[in-house]
């Protein structure tokens, strides 16, 4: 099991925010058991459950792995029609929710799933002939690649790989018992699974809100319930920088963590004072969904000194530069960044038939991502091999927004940390404008970091080929 | 006949900043939106909400209001308090 129920039965595990209702390890561990009991199936099945940061949702959650079957976890907020493609592909035996998904609900009835009483704290959906499609033993969690667009697109993890991170961090994060972590991210997204995750495999505290930092609500909870730890995304750090965090009286957080994205040196640098002035600790990370969440964390003690760098890989873990298929681990050369360890996903999944398959990596993961290692074994990433963008921390993959806009003309699409631009051989400035918002909707960024752009002519290679190269010239 | 005077109400005037940064089609009723309570308004687009608001009633937010902006009529009393008289 995940959470260490070695713990001492009374310490907390869970804290609801909603009601300051508390969780023990006891109390959790008997509740997993019970609904993992009423999740048995013969077979190993599907569960879809689709998450808040709540204690239902975690106990489904725990209780489906528990119960030894494979769990996809998805925003309770899931639009509907994405919800109805992810149920025809993946035809899961069960769906689970802690409370009435508003549109999901009748996208869940209109693919014939029945209510099922379940008394595990949520609502619970079964199909008596859903299903088919084995499942492979180890598989454990089906996690999204993406966020926002309602991608198909699954990561596959083992239960042994999600352990082991959530242990591996646990670790270089030197998390105690007595730590309480507040939910600042959604549990569906691999770096909100993680922090639950690794407090609870080491006995410490999770206060679960669904609030976010910009909610006086969610600080009333970080100081009532006298939070340690928070973690968030470069976006975070800058709202927080808005609402004038450091002035915030927060004597009991000590630790910050920073990881989907790359977070400028110089806020870097002012959050890592801000925290080491109130004798706490401020962590930048590196990750990918695709090694469950954490690949690099950087000491905090090694800043200011190793500013810009990514971290150094998490226990059990090994981080190398490939230049033309050949790994190093030598300081300076710069290359694709590959990352081994027993965290890296079995593959990727876009339906059922894909969860019969076994690990395909081996344990060994090209990031996609560019950079080099300094002496010390500190990563340092300058760029990325995919064409994939992360507009204030959302994963956008940039061929995908090409894809969903090809219909209407040639479009190239070229992205930054700050926004995306598609270039399009075609509209005037009410189509296109008509197209930005509609693309807005679709990917759920704010239209405001989404340009579209009217050219003649894309700039094309000899080859025929989209001169990216060029268009990036014209983005930065 | 509409005068220029009465489209510019301070209310319509917030309508029209709620519109434009939450990227909503035009004549979308706002009065009743809550943070988070449509895809549209999230975290992202909060404090492009907090800039239009400010910059159309030329007033600063400090801590206090962003944080309390959590509804559209909340809006309505935090713009109260920077001295913003909205009539009716």
């Amino acid at each position: 099991m995940i959470p260490d129920l070695a713990t001492e039965p009374d310490s907390p595990a869970l804290v609801d925010s909603a009601g300051g209702e508390v969780w023990s390890y006891g109390r959790l561990g008997a509740a997993i058991r019970v609904a993992a009991d009423l999740l048995g199936r013969p077979r190993k099945s599907l569960v879809f459950c689709l998450c808040r940061n709540d204690p239902a949702t975690v106990i489904a959650y725990l209780a489906a792995v528990e119960a030894g079957h494979s769990v996809m976890l998805l925003d309770s907020a899931v639009r509907e029609d994405v919800l109805t493609d992810l149920l025809a592909r993946y035809s899961p035996e069960l769906v689970l929710a802690s409370a009435d998904p508003k549109a999901g609900a009748s996208a869940i009835a209109d693919c014939g799933y029945r209510t099922q009483e379940l008394r595990t704290g949520g609502i619970g959906w079964a199909r008596s002939e859903a299903g088919g499609g084995t499942l492979h033993p180890d598989l454990g969690v089906l996690l999204p690649t993406s966020g926002t667009t309602g991608s198909p697109k699954f990561v596959r993890l083992a239960t042994s790989a999600v352990s082991s991170n959530a242990r591996s961090i646990a670790t270089a994060l030197a998390i105690v018992a007595s730590d309480r972590a507040v939910s600042s991210l959604p549990l569906h997204y691999s770096y909100g699974l993680s922090v639950l995750n690794s407090h609870l495999a080491i006995g410490a505290c999770v206060v679960l809100t669904d609030r976010g930092p910009l909610e006086q609500p969610f600080w009333d909870v970080v100081r009532g319930h006298r939070c340690t730890s928070f973690a968030g995304v470069p976006y975070s750090y800058q709202l927080l920088e808005r609402i004038g965090f450091d002035r915030f009286d927060l004597p009991d957080l000590r630790t910050m963590t920073q990881a989907g994205g790359k977070l400028d040196d110089t806020r870097v640098e002012r959050f890592h004072r801000l925290m080491a002035s109130r004798g706490g600790r401020f962590f930048v990370m590196y990750g990918q969904t695709e090694a469950t969440a954490r690949i690099a964390i950087l000491p905090a003690d090694f800043l200011p000194r190793k500013l810009g760098s990514a971290g150094r890989a998490i226990p059990g873990g090994r981080l190398e530069i490939e230049v033309q298929g050949v790994a190093t681990d030598r300081a300076a050369v710069t290359g694709e960044i590959v990352y081994t360890g027993p965290n890296v996903m079995m593959g990727y999944a876009t339906g059922r038939a894909d969860l019969a398959r076994g690990d395909e990596l081996g344990g060994r993961l090209h990031t996609g991502d560019l950079g080099y290692l300094d002496e010390d074994g500190c990563l340092y990433i300058s760029g990325r091999t995919k064409r994939i963008s992360k507009v204030s921390g959302y994963r956008v993959d940039l061929d995908e927004v090409e894809a969903r806009l090809a219909p209407n003309g040639p479009t190239a699409v070229v992205g930054t940390d700050e926004t995306i631009v598609a270039f399009c051989e075609y509209g005037d400035e009410d189509s296109l404008g008509r197209l930005r918002i509609e693309l807005s909707r679709a990917l759920s960024l704010h239209y405001q970091v989404i340009q579209l752009r009217r050219v003649d002519a894309l700039p094309r290679m000899p080859s025929g080929k989209v001169n990216y190269a060029a268009l990036e010239a014209l983005v930065r | 006949m509409v005068t220029t005077q009465e489209v510019n109400l301070p209310l319509d005037r917030l309508r029209e900043a709620f519109v434009t940064a939450l990227g909503l089609p035009e004549g979308y009723d706002v009065t009743g939106l809550e943070y988070r309570s449509i895809v549209e308004w999230d975290s992202l687009a909060h404090l492009t909400l907090v800039t239009t608001i400010e910059m159309t009633f030329d007033v600063m937010f400090d801590t206090t209001d962003v944080l309390g902006l959590s509804s559209f009529s909340a809006c309505v009393e935090i713009l109260k308090r920077h001295g913003v008289t909205f009539d009716g």
